[in-house]
């Protein structure tokens, strides 16, 4: 399978393309990626691009590419939970120039509500560095909340976690 | 835009897309010394994401690395296609055999089925293979299939060496061809059967 369309009027979230990867790896070289975990070089993060387009076939999630109303590439949105992750998350970013404009929390509702609808109930939270507070305020703004007890695999991150009641 | 992978069918081997109840095999060649000249030996999150790639190679590309298996047990015996990630200057020919089912020709059986199937329903024009020079293994491989070493072409990083394999005019009625051939079937039919061995 691949990523499912998902719309709204604010954004849509759609299957990747070959042509989405430079500027991925674009953003992965400059400061808004600075509280990522980083490829090494251009062939790791096309493994990473690729990853998230095979990750639906092997195990029914995966990412999508995050566009504006009119089509235009703004990041990436993702539901996975690759070996190391203790649970299933829900991860974001967006590219230089798209900020501000309400896409991340536009995308974040869809790909959050497409989670919480999935019928195997694994839960859901977002790995997020401590000083990352942009990220830190979309997860609240998508209903998610601080979860000390949380299991994390990296010391630097806080974990949110998303209630299927914040979903309507 | 989901790709369907083809199957393709030798003798001895059936080619199928990579799926998820092969990813244990995948996994313990990736960890293992065996994975040394691709990158490897892999962490869990590394050889996850790799086969997670391998997948998403064929919808991205449309085309990708088949899951060998072997025709009669189903078993699989390792991997071979097209590889074309970031950074590659041209598209590569790969394969990777388990090492417990190395020295069997596998290789050279699905990599040659791949390679027809690229140059006859793809339209490629050629490819090579990216090889590090300690491979000895793959390099033999390499030139069993034609292939010889391009050293004016561009590699990944410097670390390899570029095997460019024949064009498609040259897999056709040629020497190497029927070379190629000659090799496969003897895996099954050996030219040479030892009929006893001299007891002293």
């Amino acid at each position: 399978m691949s990523a499912p369309l998902l719309t709204s009027d604010n954004v849509t979230l759609r299957p990747h393309r070959q042509s989405d990867f430079d500027a991925y790896w674009t953003f992965f070289r400059s400061p808004r990626a600075q509280y990522m975990d980083l490829p090494a070089d251009a062939s790791s993060a096309w493994y990473g691009f690729a990853s998230e387009v095979g990750s639906w076939d092997l195990v029914g999630q995966g990412g999508w590419a995050i566009e504006t109303p009119d089509g235009v590439l703004a990041g990436q949105i993702a539901v996975t939970q690759p070996p190391h992750f203790p649970e299933r998350e829900l991860g974001w970013f967006l590219l230089d120039g798209f900020e501000g404009r309400g896409l991340a929390y536009a995308a974040g509702v869809l790909a959050r509500d497409w989670a919480l609808a999935q019928p195997n109930a694994a839960t859901l939270v977002s790995y997020i560095h401590r000083d990352n507070t942009r990220s830190i305020r979309l997860a609240e703004r998508l209903g998610a909340t601080l979860d000390p007890a949380a299991v994390i695999f990296d010391v630097g991150d806080v974990v949110y976690r998303y209630h299927e009641e914040a979903a309507a | 835009m989901t790709t369907t992978i083809p199957v393709l069918e030798t003798k001895r081997l059936i080619l199928r897309g990579p799926e998820p109840q092969d990813y244990p095999n995948f996994k313990a060649t990736f960890s293992s010394y065996r994975s040394r000249f691709m990158g490897g030996p892999l962490n869990p999150y590394e050889s996850w994401m790799l086969y997670a790639a391998e997948i998403g190679h064929w919808q991205i590309r449309g085309y990708g690395m088949w899951m060998i298996h072997d025709r009669e047990s189903g078993r699989t015996l390792g991997m071979a296609g097209g590889w074309f990630p970031a950074q590659w200057p041209e598209r590569e020919i790969a394969w990777i055999i388990w090492p417990e089912v190395a020295g069997r020709g596998y290789a050279l059986e699905a990599t040659h089925a791949a390679r027809r199937y690229f140059y006859e329903t793809l339209g490629w024009d050629g490819a090579v293979s990216y090889i590090d020079p300690k491979n000895l293994d793959s390099i033999r491989l390499a030139e069993r299939l034609g292939a010889k070493r391009d050293d004016g072409a561009a590699t990944v990083d410097g670390n390899d060496v570029c095997y460019r394999h024949p064009a498609p005019a040259d897999l056709v009625s040629s020497q190497i061809a029927d070379g190629i051939a000659l090799e496969i079937a003897s895996y099954t039919d050996p030219l040479f059967k030892p009929e006893g061995y001299a007891l002293d």
